[in-house]
C-alpha cells in the first residue's frame, strides 16, 4: 500500500500498537508478519513466491559462503548464487528477451516487479558482505526474512547493508521519543514534499512531455525544470516517509539523497542521488573492477565507470529511455575522470581560488544542467521526443524572452496552462524552502526541535494548514515504485 | 625502518595529491584530506605498490581504515621478504 493512502496510516497503527504491546523480545516478529501482510497487500501471488524465494536462497547462500570459505571454487559457488538471485528480476524485467530465450509460444503476462529491484540488489550485498567477511553469516533464518523485506524499505529502497541494518532488528527495542519524534517530523515532511510538492510539479511537467511539439525554447527548459524536481520530490519523500516509519520502530535506514542538485560535478551528483543504490554500484561494482584493472591508469576508472554505469541501467529496465540516460551519464563521468587533471591545472594557473562561491556557483548550475539534459531522455515518451527536445532547446527564446511577461504567454508557455498567480506563488515559495533549508537545516539536522515550544507548534500548524490548502488535486504514483 | 616508510608514503601522498603541505598520520582517513575519493585512491595505491614493489590483495584493500593500516600492511610486507 502506498505511504501516503489512509491504509498505511491504519496499517502502522495496527503495527505499532501490536509492536509496543508484546515483549520486546518478540517484536521482531511482528515487524516481519507486517512486513509480509505489507507485502501480499498488493495481492500479487508471484511476488510472494519471488520474496520467500530469494530469501531462501540468500539465507542457504550465506552459509554455504562462509562454510566454503576456503574452497577452491568458492567463486563459481559465488557467481551461481548471484545468478540464482538475479533470475526472478530479470525474469519480471526482462521477459521479452526470456521469451525467445524460452522459444516457445507461451504468453507469459509482464509480471509485476515491485520492490524486486530493492531486496534483490540487498541479498546480493549480504552475499558479498558474507564473502568479504565483512559480516558473518545470518543463522537465523527470522532475522534474514526481516531484513530482506522490512517493510518500510521494501517497496522503493533505501538498500540497506547487513552490518547496518540486521544488528538493529536483533537490538532490544525500547520505545525511544526523541527517535519516534524525528520520524514523525521526517515523515511529515515526506508526506508533504509528494502531495504539496511533487504531485502538483507532475502535471505541470506532463504537459509538455506528453506533447513536446506544442512547445519550444524556454517552454521546454520549464518542462524539464519541473519534471527534475518533480523525481527529486517525489523519490525522497518516499525515502523520508520510509525513515520516518523506520525510526517509530526504533530503527534507523540508510540515507538516501543529500540535496543532490547543489552537487558541484557529475560524480559528486551521483554520490547525492540515490545513495543506498550509487553505494552499493560503487563498493561492490565500481571499486573492485577500479582496483583489478588499475594498471591501466585513468582508463581503469573510465572503463569501471561505463560498466558500473550499464549495470545501473539494467537495474532501471531494459528501455531506450535508461539506455539513453545511463549512456549520457556514463559520458559524463567518464569525460569528468579524463579531464580532472587538465581541469586542476586550469584552476591553478587562472587562480580561481580568488573566486571560491563563484565557482561553486557556476559549478552547481553546470551541472545542474548537464543533468536535467539526461533527465530528457528518461522522462520523454519516446525516442523521437527526445530528439525532439534536444533539438529545440534554444528555438525560438529571443521572441520568447520579450514576451516573457506577457500574461497569455506566461500562463500557456511557462506555467503550462496552470494560474498565473498561485502557481507563481507556488514555485517562489518552493525556491524559498529549499533555499532556506539547504542554508539552515531547520529540518536536516532537527535544529527545529531546538526551538521552543510555541515556535514548533507554530511551525506544525502552519505546515498542516498548507498541507490541508495546498494538496495537489490528482495524487500520482511514486515514480520509482515501477523499479 | 618505520620512518623512511612514513617519510616515502608522505612523499606519494604529496605526489598524488598535488599539495606539498601534505603530513600523513596514522589516524587519518580519506575523509581528511581534500581530494581524496575513489579516483585519487587508486592513484595512491599504484603509486605505493610501484615504490614499495609490493602488491595488495583485494582483501587487503578492503580492510584499510586508515593511513595507519595502510602503514602496518606496507610494513609487514617489506619486513616479509
Amino acid at each position: 500500500m502506498p505511504f501516503h493512502s489512509m491504509f498505511y496510516l491504519f496499517f502502522l497503527i495496527a503495527v505499532f500498537v501490536l509492536y509496543y504491546s508484546i515483549h520486546h523480545k518478540h517484536r521482531w516478529i511482528v515487524l516481519l508478519l507486517g512486513s509480509l501482510f505489507f507485502y501480499a497487500f498488493l495481492r500479487k501471488w508471484e511476488l510472494i513466491v519471488i520474496l520467500v524465494y530469494v530469501i531462501g536462497v540468500t539465507y542457504y547462500g550465506g552459509l554455504i559462503i562462509e562454510k566454503y570459505s576456503n574452497h577452491g571454487r568458492i567463486n563459481t559457488i559465488l557467481m551461481g548464487l548471484v545468478l540464482a538471485i538475479l533470475l526472478p528480476l530479470l525474469m519480471v524485467k526482462y521477459p521479452a528477451i526470456l521469451l525467445k530465450a524460452l522459444q516457445g509460444r507461451v504468453m507469459i503476462e509482464t509480471l509485476a516487479s515491485i520492490g524486486v529491484s530493492f531486496y534483490t540488489f540487498q541479498a546480493l550485498s549480504y552475499l558479498f558482505d558474507v564473502k568479504l567477511e565483512k559480516i558473518r553469516a545470518e543463522n537465523n533464518l527470522g532475522y534474514l526474512a526481516l531484513y530482506l523485506s522490512f517493510f518500510p524499505k521494501m517497496l522503493q529502497g533505501p538498500i540497506e547493508r547487513a552490518d547496518s541494518l540486521l544488528p538493529q532488528l536483533k537490538q532490544n527495542y525500547q520505545f525511544d521519543y526523541q527517535m519516534a519524534r524525528r520520524g514523525m517530523l521526517i515523515f511529515g515532511v515526506g508526506l508533504f514534499k509528494k502531495l504539496v510538492i511533487a504531485d502538483r510539479l507532475a502535471p505541470m511537467a506532463n504537459t509538455v512531455f506528453s506533447d513536446v511539439t506544442e512547445y519550444t525554447g524556454i517552454s521546454l527548459w520549464m518542462g524539464l525544470f519541473y519534471f527534475a524536481l518533480q523525481i527529486y520530490f517525489d523519490f525522497s519523500a518516499y525515502t523520508d516517509m520510509a525513515i520516518g516509519t523506520g525510526r517509530l520502530f526504533g530503527i534507523e535506514l540508510a540515507p538516501n539523497f543529500n540535496q543532490p542538485y547543489f552537487a558541484t560535478s557529475v560524480p559528486d551528483f551521483w554520490r547525492r542521488w540515490h545513495m543506498s543504490f550509487s553505494r552499493w554500484l560503487m563498493d561492490y561494482l565500481f571499486k573492485p573492477l577500479q582496483m583489478s584493472v588499475r594498471q591501466y591508469g585513468i582508463s581503469a576508472s573510465v572503463i569501471a565507470a561505463m560498466v558500473t554505469f550499464v549495470i545501473c541501467g539494467i537495474w532501471h529496465g531494459s528501455t531506450w529511455n535508461y539506455v539513453m540516460w545511463v549512456a549520457i551519464n556514463g559520458v559524463y563521468v567518464a569525460v569528468s575522470i579524463s579531464t580532472a587533471k587538465t581541469r586542476k591545472k586550469i584552476h591553478k594557473k587562472l587562480r580561481t581560488n580568488r573566486w571560491p562561491k563563484l565557482i561553486k556557483t557556476w559549478q552547481t548550475v553546470f551541472t545542474f544542467a548537464l543533468i536535467c539534459f539526461a533527465w530528457i531522455f528518461f522522462r520523454a515518451e519516446s525516442l523521437g521526443d527526445a530528439v525532439y527536445i534536444c533539438t529545440h532547446l534554444f528555438d525560438n527564446i529571443f521572441n520568447q524572452f520579450r514576451s516573457l511577461f506577457q500574461k497569455p504567454f506566461l500562463r500557456k508557455f511557462i506555467f503550462m496552462g496552470r494560474a498565473i498567480t498561485p502557481t507563481a506563488l507556488f514555485l517562489i515559495a518552493m525556491m524559498l524552502m529549499i533555499v532556506i533549508e539547504y542554508r539552515l537545516n531547520f529540518l536536516k539536522n532537527y535544529r527545529i526541535f531546538q526551538s521552543p515550544t510555541w515556535i514548533r507548534w507554530s511551525f506544525y500548524c502552519l505546515f498542516a494548514l498548507i498541507f490541508y490548502f495546498n494538496r495537489a488535486k490528482s495524487i500520482a504514483e511514486f515514480i520509482y515504485f515501477q523499479f | 625502518m618505520n620512518m623512511k616508510i612514513y617519510d616515502e608514503l608522505n612523499t606519494i601522498f604529496q605526489q598524488v595529491f598535488g599539495d606539498d603541505e601534505i603530513r600523513i598520520a596514522p589516524e587519518l582517513t580519506a575523509d581528511d584530506i581534500d581530494g581524496w575519493d575513489s579516483l585519487s585512491h587508486v592513484n595512491l595505491i599504484v603509486a605505493i605498490e610501484k615504490k614499495f614493489k609490493l602488491k595488495f590483495s583485494q582483501k587487503e584493500l578492503l580492510r584499510f581504515r586508515n593511513i595507519g593500516d595502510l602503514m602496518e600492511s606496507i610494513s609487514s610486507k617489506i619486513n616479509n621478504d
